[in-house]
């Protein structure tokens, strides 16, 4: 097992360089004068293209280009980043917390959704509530979550909003973003300290409710697109894994010892079946991703996902470079642990 | 359980205390994000929102005019007969958002260090020009293969020379050559004067001779005024976290302050949601994409569209025509021949062929429809209320007769006979650029079967590249003025050593004379005059198509007052002119 | 024969033709099954009959050679111009026609049935056409996925050691990498045309088909009748591809099918984030991005665009649930243990 673990971290490193390589090559298959367009944004600055490339080397050959990037990162510097006009690493920093916030308060409906719609399709097996659940489930995973997230808005920012607003005052108002405008000052000048930047962490920290339910209420609508959009595989990987221990030799041994029925679902079947379902969490947040770039788009919310497209989209190639090798690495580390949790609570499996 | 409910009850009230609207907070949402904060790197409208009121020029435009100024950071100006050399008197007793004092030394910093770092992607190059007679920083100029200024030291004394403190509160400013369009130069973002202590103190350039090539042409984003401000202006910044801008009124500020305490500004890319916001009141002002939206926002309650007739937009749209198109894998011009499968190289150098095109081109279509009735057909490729522009000149729109007898006329009647294909481009993503094209390609090939025009959209980086390479046929490109002189348009659509040239091998020497002309006299009416007769010529010889401009509009909530708009200021006006009821 | 030991072989030897086999059997007692079928089957016949259930642009008919006079012959089976425009119509008919150069949508009338986008282009249309884009993507995608997870799988299974380890060590990557990103890298580099969207999505999908040829491989590779084929000289492809192949067949569809659906998904956020084919092209993700800016009406009547978002919307949403339908239905048709 240790040996497995050491195996794969040793292999970091080699799928990051494959991916930042693969990157920079693709990345020659411009022109310099079509890299330049993430320095220029507006006509006017047309005007001095060739300046603009010399000055930011994107002229330079291929093993130069990537050498000069390596050289930096090793140091730590990832490069700027022409989207945020900051450093790649203080947007990873400050934007890394809001989107894993948005995703990991996701999973929570998405498993447990997945959990429960899995389990009630097995116990009720080819019985109506099986069919119903599994229907929503697929409807689920066909909507395109940038359709429903649209839909989301018009319905609870555009006709509910008014109602939402004259109900309690507008605390219950759901809008796009991350925080109001008024604990967004707060943050700016200094007023609420940014500690974690998980909102919902520094709001607990620092004793204010509001701030904390501001953060949660803008996080409702994306959550909802998420899950709706998600939580079918678990649903559907709960429902046969509990259909297939309902059927191994020990349930029915429970079953004939003359427990009941709730005691061998739950005790017995549902906590063995939840294994794979645990390992595909990990995976589940790996998918997240995918929803975080749309649904930060839509939701106009400042995460990772909607720095990385509309860096992707004006070739803002620092940006995607230091994107892409943080996801390789979130995968790469989140593969090791799910793998490291299938043997823990899988005693059967041994790996060498 | 009790517990638990009063805790939420508690909560509760927290949440509604702070929901409350703050009535001296100014929240405007746009989209597209600040570039950066330094004067001397940000060269796009969205930096200029933030930067026009953090910073100040030494005069600025009055109100919504472009041809009145008020002194600023100057109380006076005077210029010698040449028109080479400027004297400004500074206003005594202005103080930076830093504490520190406003003296000539800040001036001079402002201008040599522009001179010294001139990035490529920033738009010195038009002051530069003006003191040092090159748009190029010094590595640039001297890679280039040089020019008058003989070598690194002999540009620094030109650097230097071009700001000189006679004394404390009167600075000297030397242009290489007279410059009637200097003056109004000195009122663009780029000459926003900046702290010279506070930047050195943060680790700029610490303005001396011994280190200034240290300097040169670096990418300023990476440097402490990026996203710090220590300037004069009635705000100073708060925070720039990459995407909101919060500021508030800096209680030091020498005149008026401003009525409203804070202003946030807020990158909502997605228009619904900012169309949404203003209706809410969550935001006093929101960036609207074109006319037509106004459709979801007439009638709501609270909105305010301040709209005004003369309002027309200064930004110029042009469908580009290239005189001298390259063919090389060019998979725009077909055959490469004029046998009716393609276009040769010099197509649209035939000024019949040009006139071909914009007789089709229905000028009140583009109105109706894709402006919605609001907008301005041009004469020339100037902004209706610049300098010269020529209202008096007709118009090429939508005269199916003459079309046909300069499509006749064209390449010795060789195009009307075969025929031809070629494809125009625009940017992806630009609909108003697509439909001038369409509507183009709509008339033209109604008129002969034989014409084939289609039209493309090329992603902005290959858009680039390919304009860049001279490959594009037809294409279309906006300029939108940094100063408000007509040089900056005449200039770069026409002159055939102008920006644009190099993709459109536009090259009359009868243009370039009056260009030059026009530039060489202080004299405002002369140059009025030269400028009507190259709208003229223009006429007569068609290079480019110019397409309407459209009516501009701000939205605001109806409860803030004293909007006007400025088309020289990126966000059309100054926050401090501004109050919330 | 060596062979007729193998599981199809056994299978057949019941003499069942294939519609009266088990899992043809749990398919049609499904009756979700039957729902995803018939989806499908109506967007197929939409896709096919696009020509003829719209009327084309102007560009379109001039490219297929129609003039006014000869307009009726697209409806015409008699003639050449029909099947060419079922078959092969030019690139021109795949863009939607526009009614008007306005960026102001236009509520369905007499002339645009289903209203016209944002722009002026006309939304029937582009539902019709966007029917065959949908195809278009997902089935040369799949092809595409379908090939490179044969090369990989069938080289990582069939050869299995140091080989195996790395093609799958590769796989796993490419894998667990959220498929939207690396899409949207490869099309912003590639450039934004159609062809680089299928290229892009087929770079990410095939390792699903890899993984289920290799498992499958792995699993008859073992076989005495592999064995003894091989004893008897059967050459090394040849196995594969007489033995091995076959019994890859069911899950692939399975996977095929469900891919069709999150294929398509993939396109059109791809499109919706602006990375899709050119502008005024059939494409359902695209009209939902005209509809982005148009989703809230005047004051009063804030649905009054509702025809925008929701007829593509719609499209894309019952495209992909009558794949996802059909695909779960495969899965259990063929998978015993549901049975």
């Amino acid at each position: 097992m240790f040996a497995y673990i050491v195996r794969r971290i040793l292999f970091i490193p080699v799928v990051l360089i494959g991916v930042t390589l693969l990157i920079v090559g693709l990345m020659q298959l411009l022109s310099p004068a079509q890299r330049a367009a993430a320095f220029v944004s507006s006509d006017a600055q047309l005007k001095n293209l060739d300046l603009i490339i010399d000055q930011y080397g994107l002229d330079e050959p291929f093993h130069v280009q990537y050498g000069n990037w390596m050289q930096e990162a090793l140091t730590g510097n990832l490069g700027f980043s022409s989207t945020s006009k900051e450093p790649v690493l203080t947007t990873i920093r400050k934007r890394l917390p809001a989107s894993a916030e948005l995703a990991l308060v996701s999973l929570i409906p998405v498993i447990g959704l997945g959990i429960a719609l899995g389990t009630a399709a097995a116990l009720n097996r080819d019985r109506f509530i099986d069919q119903l659940t599994r229907v929503v489930a697929i409807v689920g995973w066909s909507l395109p979550n940038f359709v429903l997230g649209i839909w989301l808005l018009v319905i609870f920012y555009g006709g509910l909003g008014e109602v939402l607003r004259e109900f309690a005052g507008g605390a219950f108002r759901l809008e796009p973003g991350r925080v109001s405008t008024e604990i967004s000052i707060e943050i700016a000048n200094g007023t609420f300290p940014i500690r974690t930047n998980f909102l919902l962490i520094d709001s607990l920290l620092a004793g204010r409710p509001d701030v904390f339910w501001d953060a949660l209420r803008h996080l409702i609508l994306p959550v909802i697109t998420l899950a709706a959009t998600s939580s079918a595989i678990i649903m559907r990987v709960m429902r046969s894994s509990l259909l297939e221990t309902l059927s191994q030799d020990y349930v029915r041994t429970a079953r004939a010892k003359g427990l009941t029925e709730n005691v061998v679902n739950y005790k017995h079947a549902r906590r063995n079946a939840l294994i794979p379902v645990i390992t595909l969490a990990g995976f589940t947040l790996i998918f997240l991703l995918n929803g975080v770039v749309i649904t930060e788009t839509v939701f106009n919310y400042p995460g990772l996902g909607r720095w990385f497209a509309s860096a992707a989209v004006s070739l803002d190639y620092p940006a995607v470079m230091g994107f892409t090798v943080l996801t390789a690495m979130i995968v790469v580390v989140g593969n090791l642990l799910v793998d490291v949790l299938y043997a823990a609570v899988d005693p059967r499996i041994r790996y060498d | 359980m009790k517990k638990v409910l009063l805790g939420l009850t508690f909560s509760l009230a927290l949440v509604l205390g702070a929901a409350q609207a703050q009535s001296d907070t100014f929240v405007y949402q746009t989209f597209g994000g600040v570039d950066s904060l330094d004067p001397a790197q940000a060269y796009d409208t969205a930096s200029s929102v933030v930067i026009e009121n953090v910073y100040e020029t030494l005069y600025q435009y009055d109100g919504g005019s472009v041809t009145d100024y008020v002194p600023t950071l100057a109380t006076s100006w005077s210029a010698n007969d040449a028109g080479d050399q400027f004297t400004f008197e500074l206003r005594e007793g202005v103080t930076f958002h830093s504490g520190n004092e406003f003296t000539c030394a800040d001036v001079q910093y402002t201008v040599h260090r522009m001179l010294v770092h001139n990035p490529g992607d920033s738009g010195i190059w038009f002051l530069a020009e003006s003191f040092l007679g090159t748009d190029l920083n010094a590595d640039s100029y001297f890679e280039s293969g040089g020019g008058e200024i003989a070598d690194y030291d002999a540009y620094w004394n030109k650097v230097a020379n071009a700001a000189v403190c006679v004394d404390d509160y009167t600075v000297q400013l030397n242009l290489n050559d007279t410059d009637p369009t200097f003056f109004v130069k000195m009122m663009s973002d780029v000459a926003r004067i900046v702290d010279k202590q506070f930047a050195i103190d943060n680790g700029l350039w610490d303005g001396t001779e011994a280190t200034w090539r240290d300097w040169v042409g670096v990418n300023l984003r990476e440097y402490h005024l990026h996203d710090n401000v220590s300037g004069t202006g009635a705000y100073q910044l708060v925070d720039w976290d990459g995407e909101t801008v919060v500021a508030e009124a800096y209680d030091g500020y020498w005149g008026t302050p401003g009525d409203v305490q804070n202003v946030v500004i807020e990158t909502v890319e997605e228009q619904s949601t900012r169309l949404l916001a203003v209706q809410a009141g969550d935001a006093d002002r929101v960036q609207v994409g074109d006319r037509a939206t106004l459709a979801q926002l007439r009638g709501a309650e609270g909105v305010t569209i301040h709209e005004d007739p003369s309002w027309v937009s200064t930004t110029v749209g042009m469908v580009f025509f290239n005189h001298n198109i390259n063919t090389d894998n060019n998979p725009d011009v077909g055959s490469g021949q004029l046998d009716g499968d393609g276009i040769p190289s010099n197509f649209f150098d035939d000024a019949n062929m040009r006139k071909c095109f914009a007789y089709n081109f229905d000028q009140q279509a583009f109105i109706d429809q894709v402006l919605q009735g609001e907008g301005q057909a041009l004469t020339m490729g100037l902004p209706t209320s610049f300098l010269g522009y020529n209202d008096e000149l007709p118009i090429y729109s939508a005269d199916f007769a003459a079309a046909e007898e300069a499509c006749r006329a064209a390449h010795g009647g060789a195009v009307w006979e075969n025929g031809f294909t070629m494809t125009a481009t625009y940017n992806a993503g630009n609909t108003t650029r697509q439909a001038a094209l369409e509507i183009l390609k709509e008339n033209i090939e109604f008129m002969n079967p034989a014409f084939n025009l289609d039209v493309r959209a090329l992603a902005w980086p290959d858009y680039l590249a390919y304009t860049d390479e001279g490959k594009g046929t037809a294409f279309v490109l906006g300029w939108a003025p940094s100063y408000a002189d007509s040089d900056y348009f005449l200039h770069p659509f026409y002159h055939s050593e102008g920006f644009y040239a190099g993709r459109t091998g536009v090259n009359n020497p009868e243009f370039d004379a009056l260009i030059d002309a026009a530039r060489a006299t202080t004299d405002a009416s002369e140059r009025e005059a030269l400028y009507q007769e190259l709208g003229q010529l223009v006429y007569d010889e068609m290079p480019m198509l110019p397409y309407p401009s459209p009516t501009e509009f701000i939205v605001t909530r109806d409860n803030i007052e004293g909007v006007y708009l400025n088309p020289m200021l990126g966000g059309q006006f100054l926050w401090k002119d501004i109050t919330k009821n | 024969m060596a062979e007729t030991t193998s599981p199809q072989d056994a299978e057949q030897a019941t003499n069942l033709p294939w519609w009266k086999s088990k899992p043809a059997k749990r398919f049609r007692r499904n009756p979700l099954a039957l729902v995803g079928a018939f989806t499908v089957l109506a967007f197929l016949v939409i896709a096919f009959f696009a020509p003829q259930l719209s009327d084309p642009s102007r560009s379109c008919l001039r490219d297929l050679g129609v003039t006014a006079g000869t307009i009726d012959d697209i409806n015409n089976p008699t003639k050449g111009v029909f099947w060419q425009a079922i078959f092969v119509p030019p690139e021109s008919c795949y863009t939607m026609p526009r009614a008007s150069f306005s960026p102001i949508p236009e509520s369905p009338s007499a002339d645009y049935r289903f209203g016209t986008t944002s722009s002026g282009y006309d939304i029937g249309y582009g539902l019709v056409w966007g029917a065959r884009t949908a195809f278009n993507i997902g089935l040369i995608v799949v092809g595409l996925s379908l090939a490179m997870g044969l090369l990989i799988g069938g080289l990582a299974g069939f050869i299995g050691g140091w080989v195996d380890e790395v093609l799958m060590r590769f796989t796993d990557i490419v894998i667990a990498f959220p498929s939207l990103v690396l899409a949207i890298v490869i099309v912003t580099i590639l450039g934004q045309t159609l062809t680089n969207v299928i290229v892009a999505i087929a770079l990410v999908a095939w390792p699903n088909y890899a993984r289920v040829i290799r498992a499958e491989v792995m699993k008859v590779k073992n076989l005495d009748y592999v064995e003894s084929a091989r004893a008897l000289g059967s050459r090394g492809l040849r196995v594969f591809t007489k033995h091995m192949l076959p019994n890859t067949i069911a899950p692939l569809i399975v996977v095929a099918s469900l891919d069709m659906g999150s294929v398509v998904l993939t396109a059109s956020a791809l499109s919706f984030l602006g990375l899709g084919p050119p502008m005024g092209y059939a494409d359902w993700g695209q009209m939902v991005n005209f509809a982005r800016n148009w989703i809230l009406g005047p004051p009063g009547d804030p649905l009054a665009y509702w025809y925008t978002s929701v007829y593509p919307g719609m499209a894309i949403l019952v495209f992909v649930l009558g794949w996802n339908l059909l695909g779960d239905a495969f899965r259990d048709a063929f998978d015993p243990r549901d049975s």
